[in-house]
């Protein structure tokens, strides 16, 4: 033993970490981890946090939904979205010539606690909720963790600055106040509910949507009471 | 910069630097290696999302150093019921009492022992001088605290260790090793 260093160094010589250390690396969870760590500092840089836990309404969006003048199984996706959405099994969307994405079909599963869903991409499926996230990804989809959001559908509710909404386009919901963004891979869109509430919708750009599209799949979630509000 | 790039920057740097990251937080933490991986993690998580702003300062690895430092010390200072949890087996560090019980051996358990004796800043001092080899001034920026501090945390760690493992089992530094009156 020569200096403090080497005599550090026997610290980890029978130390069970050493053989960890060595270990071949696989980088995908810290890049993983990282990725989703990031998107949830954007999503709270964005959308600001608050620390009020609330019901949100966004059920204001759902009797136009539900009661439109049109009965047609299927609803164009850059009609208004008041013309009625489709509780059959068809596709939401499939008439529309803009639809470009996977296209949303009614969702006719059990609905997941503390939120209700009219429409779902195809052959996608809800992963699980929580009284923070709605998540719903790929039927196949690798990763089946409802905390884990890259690459799949999330619902949450937020507080929303509109002072903060630079690189936002106002979106197209008659009655609604909403925005849209498309940043790193994710299309976001939050609608007004209350002046204080709002709904936020994250989908991959994986789904080819337009925006119509996602705004089809936003007005046809409402948010039960027992959710409570995302923060970044 | 594209996502795409900073993953495989992030990647590359993920590769080259975490193993000697991960030993030098099993050192912090005086041998506990599943908070030495938690620390990493969370360390290699903000870097991610710092990356774009560090990497244009070229300040990677201090940043990466500075997380994993201050989240140490932080776990540290969190109150004891946070930081205790049920585990099938007894740690792997003895209590620093039973280094009575080692007076005329060195070996890894008994220098993390000592270790876990150290405060954790004066840990980190010593770990960061002489396992990571940073110079007084960087160890300054990654602690958060001036030169002299560094200066004198350092040495009240060495000599606290000499305390503990005995001045013929604790080596002073090599002679041409770099001194902290630098």
């Amino acid at each position: 033993m020569t200096d403090l260093k080497e005599m550090l160094g026997l610290a980890l010589d029978d130390a069970p970490a050493a053989a960890h250390a060595d270990a071949p690396l696989g980088v995908d969870g810290d890049l993983a981890r990282g990725q989703r760590l990031l998107r949830r500092r954007t999503r709270g840089r964005m959308l600001g946090a608050s620390a009020a836990v609330a019901a949100v309404a966004v059920a204001v969006a759902v009797p136009a939904l539900t009661s439109g003048p049109n009965p047609k199984p299927a609803v164009a996706a850059s009609q208004p979205a008041t013309a009625g959405v489709s509780h059959s099994a068809a596709p939401a969307d499939a008439s529309h010539p803009a639809a470009t994405g996977i296209r949303l079909v009614a969702y006719t599963g059990t609905q997941p606690p503390g939120y209700v869903v009219k429409v779902i991409p195809d052959n996608w499926v809800i992963q699980g909720s929580t009284p923070l996230a709605l998540t719903i990804a790929p039927a196949n989809a690798a990763n089946k963790d409802p905390d884990y959001f890259l690459g799949k559908l999330v619902v949450t509710q937020e507080s929303f600055d509109t002072s903060s909404a630079q690189g936002w386009t106002s979106a197209r919901i008659p009655g609604h106040t909403a925005y849209y963004t498309v940043q790193d891979n994710t299309a976001s869109l939050v609608i007004e509910q209350t002046p204080s509430r709002w709904l936020l919708v994250q989908a991959p750009t994986a789904l080819h949507w337009t925006e119509q599209q996602e705004v089809q799949f936003g007005l046809g979630v409402t948010i039960l009471s027992t959710a409570q509000e995302g923060k970044g | 910069m594209t996502e795409l790039a900073r993953d495989e920057e992030f990647s590359a740097f993920v590769l080259a630097r975490r193993p000697e990251l991960l030993r030098s937080a099993c050192l912090l933490t005086a041998g506990d290696w599943h908070s030495a991986e938690d620390l990493v993690q969370t360390a290699l998580a903000k870097l991610y999302v710092a990356w774009p702003r560090v990497r244009r300062t070229g300040t990677q690895v201090a940043y990466a150093w500075r997380i994993l430092v201050n989240a140490h010390i932080d776990e540290v200072r969190r109150p004891r019921w946070r930081r205790e949890h049920s585990v099938a087996a007894p740690p792997d560090t003895p209590d620093p009492g039973a280094l009575a019980a080692f007076p005329d051996g060195l070996d890894g358990g008994a220098v993390r022992a000592a270790l876990a004796a150290l405060p954790p800043g004066m840990r980190a001092a010593v770990v960061l001088r002489h396992w990571a080899d940073f110079d007084v001034e960087q160890t300054a920026q990654i602690l958060g605290c001036s030169a002299g501090t560094v200066k004198s945390q350092t040495a009240k760690g060495i000599a606290r260790l000499r305390e503990l493992l005995g001045d013929a089992a604790t080596p002073l530094p090599a002679a041409n090793h770099r001194a902290d009156n630098n």
